[in-house]
């Protein structure tokens, strides 16, 4: 049995104290003669007073022992309710739409954090682990089972500490409050808006060669579209200070895109610009080799459905034709998709793709003959490195603004996460309530017990009149 | 009387036989179990490990000695915690080059971090030179695969990725050179450009390296050709050694290769077939502890 468990069971005794007295007392009284006298009354009432000053103390007792089990019940046993403020939680989700996991608020992670920002020292994450518990919050009239349509995704659980051994010396309080914090800090870092590809990395541009420059800022330009892109999703009628909206901004970034990154590219290849050419063509090469044989096998690829198609089509069709009407009752022969059709969108999809490298493989080649057969001047470099350079100071341009605009509506909607509830002040507004309740309870029942005291008879003393 | 006797007799003697059968039954059940254990953590601590082959390769071409480690086919496996058994292997034999023949990603693992970290600690050693095999290619320009620009990670690093064509090694006044084919023999034959590059290759001074991860190429089309010394990877060495036989199977091949693992002689060079220090199939490599090839070129 553990700690909590026996304060509990200690203070459920001093709850049901009164009652027990209660039920002693009736069956003193019953036992008691001429009950209903006024004589036996006075006495019983005079055996209270005489033994006033011992019921006092025993109700003042007793109301201190249930304040202290009380507050040792909350030092050992306590609760905190973490609740889930934001579009998804009611779908078990997390605000970037993967899994919400209940049991990652008693994780390792978030039990070494709030060991380490709630001073909870002597302790490890596993001990502390042992103590935890986190439940989906119910009703408190939420007794019965619900049906199985009547399931629903909890959005608020709470976090239940109650000690051990190990943990005696901590605040049940502050064991609670501190992982929640953690948890809290931990979902705020891991699930805010990730900014990434916000950051350009200049350095990777200037250490690449020409053609893999324009690849690599192709990446980011497309990186920074897309994030606002998910930021239009969610916020599409945001405004910025300066009139932007998200998608606005995504399609200036777009057109700027598409004109100014095929310049530079145009003009690169058009120069046959490279840094080590050898390397580059080698690997131009190298890539074309690659995609040569994806380019056969998609091309083999079509051409065997093609060929299959040819030799069920007719057989598969004279047996899955079926007569039938439309809409209008006109008869007509419909047919239902076959293994045939499945063959015929794969073959599609073939050769789309087998066109789509046959393209990237031209574009290799012309790439590969401009570098071979280009001689390039100084200045041909310096100007595309100046291409490059402004290309970089507009896409850092609408990268900060980017940002700007993100923490801006990040500011304006986010709200909190998380929303943490404690009952501290309940408990101990509860705890004045119920203990003078139970003292009530405690001083009437102690009466009764008191007055049904036997009476001692007084001895009589003979007089001897002179 | 008697008769009574006999059954019961008879009784007993059926019984003790059934006792018998089920207890040896119990014995062959625990030496199997108990060989089949073994037989387990036989294989786990052989291919656990690295064994080291050394080869040593006379030439007039070098000045002094010159060392390659040379690894291939690593499928992402780790000796050690990240590859420090490896790493520290490599680092013993002091090389001066580290040549990688491919395969050392897997074609459906985008994650190649071990490769990145394996070179990133390497590349403070000796120079690296990673020749691209099947594996890498599918990585890196598989329509519909991951793409993975595994050779700009490796660039990044320092590691000189070879495509196809030739490299010059420094060496003092003996450079090495070094000739990548990173193609198999048919789209090798299908290519006069390369083949031209490597004409000229051969008709250079100084010692000569072809590298493949395929080795078909070297004792097939490149055979006849004048360079020095070949080395591959690839065939796993047949991934199971049957004593006195060699590799048992390789899906190139079929069974029994020939060029399975070891030192090959071909017209004018030597042919190095490294059995390679992982695995990408399901069938465990068997009598075939995990190689790292060390080569010394002296004179």
């Amino acid at each position: 049995m553990d700690i909590a468990a026996i304060i509990r069971l200690c203070r459920y005794g001093l709850i049901l104290l009164p009652v027990l007295l209660l039920f002693a007392a009736a069956a003193f009284f019953v036992q008691i003669p001429n009950l209903g006298k006024k004589r036996t009354v006075r006495e019983r009432l005079r055996n209270l007073k005489k033994h006033g000053k011992m019921w006092v103390m025993v109700c003042v007792l007793y109301a201190a022992c249930f304040a202290l089990v009380s507050i040792l019940q909350a030092r050992v046993e306590n609760d905190i309710t973490i609740g889930l403020n934001y579009a998804g939680a009611s779908g078990g989700l997390t605000p970037n739409n993967t899994r919400f996991n209940s049991y990652d608020i008693i994780g390792d992670e978030v039990l070494e954090q709030a060991i380490e920002d709630g001073g909870l020292d002597g302790i490890t994450a596993k001990e502390l682990q042992a103590t935890l518990s986190v439940d989906p919050l119910q009703a408190e009239d939420d007794d019965e089972a619900l049906a199985e349509e009547q399931y629903y995704i909890s959005t608020e659980y709470v976090l239940r500490y109650e000690a051990s051994l190990k943990t005696l010396f901590l605040d049940g309080n502050q064991v609670v409050e501190s992982v929640a914090q953690a948890f809290a800090g931990q979902f705020y870092d891991r699930y805010s808006r990730k900014t990434d590809a916000l950051e350009l990395d200049e350095a990777k541009v200037d250490e690449a060669d020409y053609l893999d420059k324009v690849n690599i800022l192709d990446r980011q330009i497309s990186g920074v579209q897309n994030f606002l892109w998910k930021c239009s999703a969610e916020g599409e009628n945001y405004v910025s200070e300066d009139g932007e909206t998200f998608a606005s901004l995504a399609k200036k970034i777009s057109d700027y895109q598409t004109v100014e990154l095929e310049r530079i590219r145009a003009y690169i290849l058009t120069k046959g610009l490279s840094s080590d050419e050898d390397r580059q063509l080698a690997k131009l090469e190298y890539e074309n080799l690659i995609k040569d044989l994806n380019y056969q096998k998609n091309t083999a690829d079509y051409e065997v459905r093609l060929e299959t198609i040819e030799m069920y089509e007719r057989d598969m069709a004279t047996i899955v034709l079926v007569p039938t009407t439309d809409e209008e009752g006109e008869f007509y022969m419909s047919r239902t998709k076959i293994a045939v059709d499945d063959f015929a969108d794969e073959a599609d999809v073939s050769s789309q793709t087998a066109a789509k490298t046959l393209n990237e493989i031209e574009n290799n080649r012309y790439a590969i003959s401009q570098l071979a057969g280009t001689e390039a001047s100084e200045t041909d470099f310096e100007t595309a490195d100046g291409m490059i350079a402004s290309f970089q100071e507009t896409l850092s341009g609408y990268a900060d603004q980017a940002m700007k605009m993100a923490v801006d509506f990040d500011a304006k909607t986010k709200g909190n996460y998380i929303v943490l509830t404690s009952d501290q002040d309940k408990f101990f507004k509860g705890l004045v309530r119920r203990g003078g309740m139970l003292t009530g309870a405690m001083l009437f029942s102690t009466a009764l017990v008191i007055m049904a005291f036997p009476v001692s008879k007084k001895k009589r003393t003979g007089r001897v009149s002179e | 009387m008697m008769i009574q006797e006999l059954r019961e007799k008879q009784v007993r003697n059926i019984r003790n036989k059934r006792r018998k059968r089920r207890i040896f039954s119990l014995l062959i059940l625990l030496a199997v179990s108990a060989g089949l254990a073994a037989v387990y953590l036989w294989l786990q601590g052989e291919n656990g490990s690295i064994g080291i082959t050394t080869y040593h390769i006379g030439t007039d071409k070098v000045d002094g000695a010159y060392r390659i480690v040379l690894m291939s086919d690593l499928h992402n496996s780790e000796f050690g915690d990240h590859n420090a058994d490896l790493v520290q292997a490599v680092k013993e034999q002091e090389p001066d080059m580290i040549l990688m023949c491919g395969d050392m990603v897997n074609k459906d693992d985008p994650d190649v971090s071990v490769v990145t970290e394996l070179c990133g600690q390497l590349t403070e050693t000796a120079d690296i030179y990673y020749i691209l095999g099947n594996h890498e290619g599918v990585l890196m320009y598989e329509e519909g695969g991951y793409k993975v620009p595994l050779d700009a990670y490796l660039t990044e690093l320092g590691v000189t990725v070879c495509y196809n064509g030739e490299y010059t090694i420094e060496n003092g006044d003996t450079p090495l050179h070094l000739f990548a084919v990173s193609m198999e023999e048919e789209s090798y034959e299908a290519k006069p450009d390369l083949q031209k590059a490597f004409e000229l290759f051969t008709e250079e001074e100084g010692f000569k390296i072809v590298a493949s991860h395929y080795p078909a190429i070297l004792y097939g089309t490149l055979r006849g050709k004048e360079y020095d010394l070949a080395v591959a990877g690839h065939y796993h060495g047949g991934l199971v050694n049957i004593p006195g036989k060699g590799g048992l199977y390789h899906t190139d091949t079929g069974f029994f290769p020939e060029y399975y693992g070891g030192i090959y002689r071909l017209d004018h060079a030597q042919l190095i077939v490294t059995r390679g220090l992982g695995n990408s199939s399901f069938i465990p490599r068997i009598n075939n502890q995990p190689e790292l090839v060390l080569i010394d070129i002296n004179s």
